[in-house]
């Protein structure tokens, strides 16, 4: 495998000894650009309480290109799918090469925070939350209890 | 006490001159429209305050100094870039990023379209293969915008009512410059955010 | 070049099968939108014209294990076919009678097998082997 750019390397250090409150990011032995990532979920929030699984890869043009992260435990979310794939425009057409690891996890964090259900990637979700929001913050909060428990 | 130079080692050493902002601001003040005094209290402060975590590259975070990932010896051959927004480079980082289609020919920390500042010149060769890629950018941005119009038109012919989707996820700050200020992301009415 | 992760990977496969990218001779995707393990997979098969698989679409369940794309993915027939390399009683393609499953390179996809099967169905002998009744699954 070709080494590992700097800037990763020092991002990765960063991230262990400064790291984000509430966020974790741990590369995998095997795969150094692989990240194994945990958000809690914001307080005042559906999500409050909860501890999130994510994965986080640095694709070989990185920073050109944006990270790849996905959600792994099950969420109840307007802009997260069924797949856990993540509806934010800076993981897509808003990337910048001077955004790092932890800005895109903090970014990910304020996701959970202020949910946009006129930009949605989970449909149905999103419709839910337009047309009911309470009750659609009552499931996000249900399903944090049962996949998201701490 | 006579002393015979037998041999001598002359060391030399080079750096940008990434203090250009530094002296613009402080020759921007009319009291000081004169020769910036290196000397003087303000422009150290400058100084010190360019030189801290802001010395490195926005986009490799290798500094000024230093080369960017594909190069090994610093220099002519990896120059550094000045946008005229005052945001350096190495330069073929942002050649990297603004050779882009994400990139919209964009500077990556403020989201200005990136243009070579005018009073700073790099070398030859490599500002003409800028030059050209920007225009090459503006072309499509200009294209793009084009495409857009002619689909809204047909649309608008259509009897179609084109509703602009809200596309603001609100997690981006403007200034991406220092760390710090991106940890402070406005979480709207979320006291208790910090956990 | 880094190994990316089976899951990124996968979920590129899904949407460049989602977009249809490639060939309009085959196509994949989750047999479960909800499995956020992306394991199950069906992919179908348009047989290849001047043969005796002409006009006929197949359908197969492809099985992504943990390993996937270090390892093979497990590749079945629905459909009822007669070709050397599918095991004649479960429709199983027998990874060792299939170059593509037997000499797996991470670098494949579901859609290189689904290809390579294809061919595999046009070759100068396979293409006259008589077929079982259209319509028919293992």
């Amino acid at each position: 495998m070709a080494s590992l750019p700097k800037r990763i390397i020092k991002e990765t250090e960063r991230l262990v000894t400064d790291p984000v409150p509430g966020i974790t990011a741990e590369p995998h032995d095997d795969n150094l650009r692989y990240f194994q990532v945990t958000i809690e979920g914001p307080a005042g929030s559906p999500y409050e309480e909860g501890l999130f699984q994510l994965e986080l890869y640095l694709p070989d043009d990185y920073p050109m290109e944006a990270p790849k992260v996905r959600f792994l435990t099950k969420i109840y979310h307007p802009n997260i799918d069924r797949l856990g794939r993540i509806c934010l425009d800076i993981l897509k057409t808003n990337w910048s090469p001077a955004l790092q690891i932890r800005t895109v996890l903090l970014s990910v964090q304020a996701l959970l925070a202020s949910p946009n259900p006129n930009d949605p990637l989970a449909n149905d979700v999103a419709e839910d939350w337009i047309k009911n929001e309470q009750g659609a913050k009552q499931t996000a909060r249900e399903w944090t209890q049962r996949y998201a428990k701490k | 006490m006579r002393v015979t130079v037998k041999k001598a080692y002359p060391v030399f050493s080079w750096s940008w001159d990434t203090d250009s902002v530094a002296r613009d601001v402080y020759c921007n003040n009319p009291e000081h429209n004169v020769r910036p005094d290196i000397n003087s209290e303000t422009y150290a402060f400058l100084r010190n305050y360019r030189n801290d975590e802001d010395d490195v590259c926005g986009i490799c975070r290798v500094s000024y100094n230093g080369v960017c990932p594909n190069c090994k010896i610093p220099g002519r051959s990896c120059p550094l870039v000045v946008g005229s927004c005052n945001h350096s480079f190495h330069f073929h980082c942002i050649y990297r990023w603004l050779d882009t289609p994400t990139s919209k020919g964009l500077c990556p920390m403020c989201r200005q379209e990136f243009t070579l500042k005018p009073e700073v010149l790099i070398n030859e060769p490599h500002a003409q293969k800028f030059m050209e890629l920007i225009s090459r950018n503006r072309e499509r941005r200009l294209a793009m915008e084009r495409e857009e119009q002619e689909l809204n038109n047909e649309l608008r012919e259509g009897g179609v009512v084109v509703d602009e989707p809200d596309q603001g996820v609100p997690v981006m700050q403007p200034g991406l410059g220092s760390d710090e200020e991106e940890d402070e992301i406005d979480y709207d009415s979320n006291d208790g955010m910090r956990m | 070049m880094s190994k990316i992760p089976r899951s990124f990977r996968l979920l590129e496969e899904l949407e460049n099968g989602e977009k249809g990218f490639g060939p309009e001779s085959c196509s994949y995707g989750l047999t479960d939108a909800d499995d956020n393990t992306m394991t199950n997979w069906n992919g179908t098969i348009l047989g290849p014209p001047h043969s005796n698989h002409e006009n006929r679409i197949y359908s197969l369940a492809i099985e992504c294990g943990p390993n996937y794309p270090d390892e093979p993915p497990k590749v079945k027939f629905i459909s009822k076919i007669n070709l050397p390399c599918v095991d004649q009683t479960s429709g199983e393609v027998v990874a060792k009678n299939f170059h593509t499953l037997r000499d797996w390179k991470r670098s494949y996809t579901m859609q290189t097998v689904l290809l390579d099967l294809r061919k595999d169905m046009a070759t100068a002998t396979n293409k006259k082997l008589p077929q079982p009744e259209e319509g028919s699954t293992f």
